[in-house]
C-alpha cells in the first residue's frame, strides 16, 4: 500500500496523459462480453452472443472498467487493486510484483527501469520512431523496441528485442 | 402518455387472448407462463427482415450509446457512429469513430483488414466468403464485436424469433421526422425495442436492447439514418497500402495460446 500512495501523485499526472490511449480497450468495438457490458445484439448467433461464453476474451477486457475508474480519479486505491486482475495468465509484466500491473502503470514503468521482453502496453512513450524491418513494423523508443498489435480492435505494444 | 397508458394494459390483455389460441395449438410451446406475444409485432419484424433481405447495397451512419458498469455499479455511457457501406453477399466496409479511437473495416470477399487511420497500422487477414460468415468468423477469431450485426441477422435467422417470449406495440412515434411504430420485446436475457419506419420501407430507425442479466441492467441504443439509394464502388471495399501503411498482427483469441498471432498477409 506504501508502494501504492508513494506512485499515485504520478499515476493521477499520467491518468490524464494516457487516459486517451489507455481506455481504448472500453470501445464497444472492442470490448467483450465482460460484466456489465451492454450486449449490442438481439441475436443469440450474431454479435456480442458468440462471445459470451468465451472466456478468454471475458477476462482479455477485466481493465475496461478499471480505466474507466482511473479517469475519473475517484478511488484510485480501489483501481490498482483492481488491476492485479488484468493480466493474469496474460503477460510477462514488469511491474506485477509492483501491485499495479495496469498497462498504464506499465508504460509509467518502462521510463524508468529496463522493459521485460514480452510485457505489453497500450500506449507509447514519448518520442518514439516507427521503424519497418524485415516484414515488421517496430516503435522504437529509445532503446526500447515494441511491436505493435491487434488484440481485437485495441493496438497493444509487446517489448521485443532490438532487430538489429 | 395518458394515450400510451391507457393503451397499454389493452395490448397486454389482445395479447394474452390471442396468444391463449395459438397455444393451444402448439400445446409444447406452452410451457412458460401467459405470454403475450402481439401477432402484429411479430409481423412487423417479420417485414423489416424481408425488406433488410431484399437490400443489396445499402450505406448508413448509425449512431450509438452503450452502457458499461463499474464494479461499484456506477454506469458509464460510451457512443461512436459506424458510417456503413454494403453490397451482399460479399462487400461490406466500416469507418468507426468512438470518443477514443478510429477504425476503418474492409471486406471484399476474400480479406479482412482492420486499419486503425491515425496511426495507420493495418492487418489482413483472410475471410470467409460472405459478409454473415466474416463477421462471426472476425468475432470468433479475433474477439472483435462488429457494429450493428443485427442488421445482418434480421430477416436471415430463423431462429431469432422463437427466442421472443413477449412482444407488443407501443404507440407511433416520428424520428427525424419519419413516422416510426415503436415495438418492445421481451427475451430470457434482454428486452428490447425496435422503431420501424411506416410506409412502403419499413427500415430499422432506432432500436435499444436491455441488458437483464447483467447488474444494472446496461442499454445499448443505436440511431439508424439510411441511404437505400447508395451504390459503393468496387474500391470502397478494397484496402490497398502505401508506403505510409504499416502492417501488424493481430492476436487470435479464440486458440490456445492466447498470444497467437495471425501475421498479416
Amino acid at each position: 500500500m506504501k508502494h501504492q500512495s508513494k506512485h499515485s501523485a504520478v499515476l493521477a499526472t499520467l491518468a490524464v496523459l494516457f487516459v486517451g490511449i489507455a481506455l481504448i480497450p472500453l470501445d464497444t468495438s472492442a470490448a467483450r462480453g465482460g460484466g456489465g457490458h451492454a450486449r449490442t445484439s438481439v441475436h443469440r448467433g450474431g454479435g456480442a452472443n458468440i462471445n459470451r461464453g468465451a472466456n478468454v476474451n471475458r477476462n482479455a477486457n477485466v481493465n475496461r472498467n478499471a480505466n474507466i475508474n482511473r479517469s475519473a480519479n475517484v478511488n484510485r486505491t480501489a483501481n490498482v487493486n483492481r488491476n492485479a486482475n488484468v493480466n493474469v495468465n496474460r503477460h510477462v509484466d514488469v511491474d506485477v510484483h509492483r501491485g499495479w500491473n495496469h498497462p498504464v502503470g506499465t508504460a509509467v514503468a518502462i521510463g524508468a527501469t529496463a522493459a521485460v521482453i514480452g510485457s505489453i502496453i497500450y500506449s507509447l512513450p514519448p518520442s518514439c520512431t516507427t521503424v519497418y524491418s524485415g516484414g515488421v513494423t517496430y516503435q522504437q523508443c529509445g532503446s526500447t523496441w515494441y511491436q505493435p498489435r491487434y488484440a481485437g480492435s485495441s493496438v497493444q505494444y509487446v517489448v521485443v528485442n532490438s532487430p538489429y | 402518455m395518458p394515450m400510451k397508458t391507457r393503451h397499454v394494459p389493452l395490448l397486454l390483455l389482445a395479447g394474452l387472448a390471442l396468444s391463449g389460441s395459438v397455444l393451444a395449438e402448439e400445446a409444447e410451446i406452452a410451457v412458460t407462463t401467459a405470454p403475450a406475444i402481439d401477432p402484429q409485432a411479430m409481423q412487423a419484424l417479420d417485414r423489416m427482415g424481408a425488406y433488410l433481405r431484399g437490400l443489396e447495397t445499402f450505406s448508413l451512419r448509425a449512431d450509438d450509446a452503450i452502457d458499461e458498469v463499474l464494479d461499484s455499479g456506477q454506469k458509464i455511457q460510451l457512443t461512436k457512429t459506424v458510417e456503413l457501406q454494403v453490397r451482399k453477399p460479399d462487400r461490406l466496409r466500416a469507418d468507426i469513430t468512438t470518443d477514443r479511437k478510429a477504425r476503418e473495416i474492409f471486406y471484399d470477399g476474400k480479406h479482412f483488414t482492420l486499419l486503425a487511420p491515425e496511426a495507420r497500422y493495418f492487418t489482413t487477414v483472410e475471410a470467409p466468403p460472405s459478409i454473415r460468415e466474416m463477421i462471426a468468423a472476425v468475432e470468433t477469431r479475433y474477439g472483435i464485436e462488429f457494429p450493428l450485426v443485427d442488421l445482418f441477422q434480421w430477416g436471415e435467422d430463423a431462429d431469432a424469433a422463437a427466442d421472443i417470449q413477449e412482444a407488443m406495440l407501443v404507440g407511433v412515434s416520428k424520428i427525424d421526422g419519419q413516422m416510426a411504430d415503436h415495438y418492445a420485446f421481451r427475451q430470457d436475457e434482454i428486452d428490447w425495442q425496435i422503431w420501424i419506419a411506416q410506409g412502403e420501407a419499413p427500415l430499422p430507425l432506432r432500436y435499444v436492447i436491455t441488458t437483464k442479466d447483467e447488474p444494472g441492467e446496461p442499454q445499448y441504443m443505436a440511431n439508424l439514418t439510411w441511404d437505400t439509394q447508395a451504390k459503393p464502388a468496387d474500391a470502397v471495399f478494397t484496402f490497398t497500402p502505401t508506403k505510409d501503411d504499416h502492417p501488424i498482427a493481430i492476436v487470435v483469441q479464440d486458440e490456445t495460446p492466447a498470444t497467437q498471432e495471425d501475421a498479416p498477409k
